[in-house]
């Protein structure tokens, strides 16, 4: 892979800031005093019937800290100044997401009020399904989107043509582990069980990627959740909490302690822990035996956003060159996969690394949990009472 | 014995002191410390050698940037509304007797004791409830709602130590209530206004708690930080930090420095009004 | 003005009114509309509807009783050890600062002028697992060598402790410098015995400093998630994480809303207490 230039990682982990665009808000007292209003399905289906087709003065994108591409000399990103060059739309870009349920709580509100807010975000599979159904999420104008021909994964049933997300990148679940701490880790149970690891691990908070890999350990079927056995491996969970094995439930925030050594092991999102080697090169990351996860990223129109522009957008980065040129710097798997030879031109270390250009084996090894049970409230709150949330 | 006690007692007491400041001091020492960090990962955890680039670049990363513009825009307007205010009440409530006096005091000391997790939520919960949206200026909302009392206060002290006479003289020689509140009450309360504006206004910069359940989807400086620190927050924080520390003490070494000025020139001005008198 | 010359009166309600109805409207009613939120019931796809319900405040008190009590358990403790850290210290500040008191005084205040997650941050770096402070209590065998302080307990409740230090110091501070030191020299004379003096004379009259610094301490240290979100683990986690990520993230508006109506309950029994035992006056003065 390319040499990361390593004060550039900093600047990127910056978080984007919001503008001052709200200012508008103003306290006008509008009755209401029944409840706090919620969203209805039919407010979900006025979806884009005709798109003017005309491209807006600005874009508004949301991501993730690290999943970009930044220019080293530059310090910018060559994907949205190409953008901008080919479109003369000028990019606001944003990174401030860090979890997908803290962004849903945090643009729920002005999004259940009309507001405006991005007009893309890059949220998770289950939480886009879920955004989609109070309404929060436009239709993208597919036929701007002729590109995604090129897309290399099948639509899930809540995105039908992909309609309200295009993806942008899919990530894998599995362990990472300190070299210099321990010799290796290579299965869930290990994690959880292991007195070496006492205190020294974390698993994440998200629960399709703690518990799909604890269920997937046990040898259960992730795509379907059975609620049995989602109980049986709750309480094993449980247990490990109780042991003080596990540390924390954390998000992104596990990279520092993971870099840093506080941490020996630790469930992982694969392109992080490619980015991390930067860092540390004691860090390994491996997909357990009994299999990993596997979770896809979609961008998606927030209500209010512009369609056209975003469609567009959208386009724009399934162009393979687009899309090599983006996995050779932010290390997770692409969706395109007419993007590998492009890769191999820029850097052929990448095309051939498993973590971004899986083959069918490793694909195999590799699930995508129950949207269905991600947005169940039951199960969520079992999971939320136990990570102490 | 009893001189051999007193020595003990005496460097006892000292070294809990030094020990004490070494606690209060020692996280701005390694803030400051590492604000001359010049990690080569993103994390600026070890020490990894001295540079004076990131204070050099302080601005360079532009969310940073424009959250500490957002920051500092809601601390202006909230200093200046809470400081108006908080003396007013300040003013009545150390100048006149009135009715509902004590339900004011009251009404003052609750949102002081009040954690701010209950404030920034029942906050959320009236925008919420009346589909007001949340931003800029429910930001400044909020904050103004909690500085008001601690201005109240800070005026208050003042206030109170202020001799009425010299209000009395000045009417006496004829000025009218305006000419009066200008001339003399004003310029003798004013450390107190400053003193509190400047508090509203580092209340207001530091505030995260609050911030974050009126924020929408605006970020402010901590708010920044609160995202920052999950992947790492970058060297200029560390900048910025050791900067509020050396401006806070700058400021109030000055402050200390006119209140010792100022309190040997306002027995001047006293002892000559009410000897005019 | 003739107005005011006439009607004298009006003068204390005038200047009054501007921020009574600010702080009516901004914390008055708001505090109406959490306890209206908390008897609601619903999600996030219907709405929430007002139910009168109370199985929010049940469903908290039930699940999220150790939440709860480690809440009051570490402010507790964190109080207790910010007085047993600052009363020394402002003692010596009040009683031999000398000329330097005031100095002193700023050097004890402008660190907490410094951003709250900065300071939260570095105690993050100087608790680490590989860091000194650590490193130190292994070698002299005071924490194991697997042990840590991050991530535990004592670190949260050192964070808290920490970050509310002005809060007991000051008041302290206050009630210190308010008397004369010759009282205690005659005091010093008359008892004899140092420690005598200080329990019979500068104690009892720094008492009710002692009590506004506990409260003062005490009530946000009960609310306070920052510390144990960035310094502990979900073992450790407060009422105030459980407040914040309902409201804000797992988006349970009614349930988040009588934590925090609990919360406050709690908050104000002890106000009421306090304001009972002190009168009104003392309070804001």
């Amino acid at each position: 892979m390319t040499e990361l230039n390593r004060r550039q990682l900093l600047l990127r982990g910056a978080i984007g800031a919001g503008g001052l665009a709200s200012m508008s808000a103003i306290l006008a007292a509008c009755g209401g005093g029944g409840g706090i209003e919620g969203q209805t399905s039919e407010q979900a289906t006025e979806a884009a019937a005709s798109v003017e087709r005309t491209l807006a003065d600005k874009f508004v994108l949301s991501n993730w800290p690290l999943y970009i591409d930044i220019d080293e000399e530059t310090k910018k990103s060559p994907t949205l100044d190409g953008f901008t060059a080919e479109t003369g739309v000028p990019v606001e870009y944003l990174e401030d997401i860090n979890s997908n349920e803290e962004f849903f709580g945090i643009v729920q509100g002005p999004l259940s009020q009309g507001q405006f807010v991005r007009d893309v975000a890059i949220i998770t599979g289950y939480m886009a399904a879920r955004m989609k159904d109070l309404g929060y999420l436009e239709q993208f104008d597919l036929e701007s989107v002729s590109d995604l021909g090129n897309v290399s994964i099948p639509a899930p049933p809540w995105n039908e043509g992909f309609a309200y997300g295009v993806p942008w990148q899919s990530y894998m679940t599995g362990l990472s582990y300190n070299e210099d701490k321990i010799s290796s880790v290579m299965s869930v149970e290990e994690l959880l069980t292991e007195p070496a690891l006492k205190g020294k691990i974390t698993l994440f908070n998200s629960m399709g990627d703690t518990m799909g890999l604890l269920m997937q350990d046990a040898g259960y079927d992730t795509t379907k959740i059975d609620p049995d056995q989602f109980d049986e491996q709750l309480e094993r969970l449980q247990k490990a909490v109780d042991d003080g094995q596990v540390r924390q439930f954390t998000g992104n925030e596990y990279t520092g302690p993971l870099a840093k050594g506080d941490l020996w092991a630790c469930m992982a999102w694969s392109g992080d822990i490619i980015q991390l080697q930067a860092d540390n090169d004691k860090l390994r990351f491996t997909i357990p035996d009994k299999g990993g996860q596997i979770g896809t990223d979609y961008m998606c129109i927030l209500k209010g956003g512009d369609v056209y522009t975003s469609s567009v957008f959208a386009n724009y980065v399934l162009d393979p060159k687009i899309a090599a040129q983006l996995s050779v710097y932010i290390n997770y798997v692409t969706p395109v996969s007419a993007a590998k030879p492009e890769a191999e031109a820029i850097d052929p270390a990448v095309s051939e690394n498993q973590l971004i250009f899986p083959d069918e084996a490793t694909l195999a090894k590799l699930q995508e949990f129950d949207p269905v049970a991600l947005n169940d409230q039951t199960y969520n709150e079992k999971f939320q009472a136990v990570i102490g949330a | 014995m009893r001189g051999l006690r007193r020595f003990l007692g005496r460097h006892l007491l000292t070294a809990f002191a030094i020990l004490g400041f070494v606690y209060i001091l020692l996280p701005i020492a390694v803030i400051a410390l590492f604000s001359f960090n010049d990690p080569a990962g993103k994390y600026n955890y070890n020490w990894q050698g001295f540079t004076f680039q990131y204070w050099r670049e302080v601005l360079a990363i532009p969310a940073l940037r424009d959250a500490i513009i957002v920051s500092i825009e809601i601390a202006l307007l909230v200093s200046v509304i809470s400081t108006i205010l908080g003396t007013l009440i300040a003013l009545a409530l150390v100048r006149h007797l009135f009715r509902g006096r004590s339900s004011t005091n009251l009404l003052i000391f609750l949102p002081m004791s009040t954690p701010e997790i209950v404030m920034g939520a029942s906050l959320l919960a009236l925008f919420l409830n009346l589909g007001v949206s949340t931003g800029f200026v429910t930001i400044l909302l909020a904050h103004v709602t909690f500085c008001v009392s601690f201005v109240v206060v800070t005026v208050k002290a003042r206030v109170t130590g202020f001799d009425r006479r010299l209000e009395e003289a000045a009417m006496d020689l004829g000025a009218n209530v305006t000419r009066t509140f200008l001339r003399v009450t004003f310029p003798l309360i004013l450390p107190g206004i400053g003193a509190a504006a400047l508090l509203s206004f580092a209340l207001s910069l530091d505030d995260f708690v609050i911030t974050n359940f009126t924020k929408g989807t605006v970020i402010t400086f901590p708010v920044y930080i609160w995202g920052a620190a999950r992947i790492g927050v970058p060297v200029q924080v560390n900048v910025i930090g050791t900067m509020i520390f050396l401006i806070a003490v700058g400021i109030m070494a000055v402050g200390v420095l006119v209140s010792v000025v100022r309190a040997r020139r306002d027995r001047a001005i006293a002892a000559q009004a009410v000897e005019a008198h | 003005m003739g107005y005011l010359r006439r009607h004298p009166r009006a003068v204390p309600y005038l200047l009054i009114a501007p921020g009574l109805i600010w702080l009516g409207l901004l914390f008055v009613v708001p505090l109406y509309y959490l306890l209206s939120t908390s008897l609601q019931s619903g999600d996030i796809y219907e709405g929430f509807r007002q139910t009168f319900s109370w199985s929010n405040y049940s469903e908290m008190a039930s699940q999220y009783r150790p939440q709860l009590v480690r809440s009051i358990q570490y402010a507790a403790i964190a109080t207790l050890a910010a007085l047993v850290i600052a009363y020394p210290l402002v003692y010596f500040i009040a009683r031999r600062g000398g000329q330097w008191k005031s100095l002193l005084l700023v050097l004890l205040i402008a660190p907490f002028f410094v951003t709250y997650l900065i300071r939260t941050l570095a105690w993050q770096t100087i608790l680490a697992d590989e860091g000194l402070i650590v490193g130190v209590l292994r070698d002299v065998g005071l924490i194991a060598d697997d042990g840590r302080l991050l991530a535990t307990s004592f670190a949260v409740v050192a964070g808290i402790t920490y970050n509310y230090f002005p809060f007991m110091a000051l008041p302290i501070y206050v009630a210190l410098e308010q008397f004369d030191g010759r009282l205690l020299e005659a005091a010093g004379d008359l008892y004899a015995n140092p420690l005598k003096a200080f329990l019979r004379v500068t104690l009892p009259i720094s008492l009710p400093g002692v009590f506004a610094g506990t409260l003062t301490t005490f009530i946000p240290a009960m609310g306070d998630f920052v510390n144990a979100q960035l310094l502990g683990t979900p073992k450790q986690y407060m009422i105030g994480n459980v407040i914040q990520s309902k409201f804000l993230v797992v988006v349970d508006y009614p349930l988040a809303s009588a934590g925090a109506v609990m919360l406050m309950a709690l908050i104000l029994v002890g106000v009421f207490l306090y304001a009972r035992a002190l009168g009104t006056e003392r309070l804001t003065g």
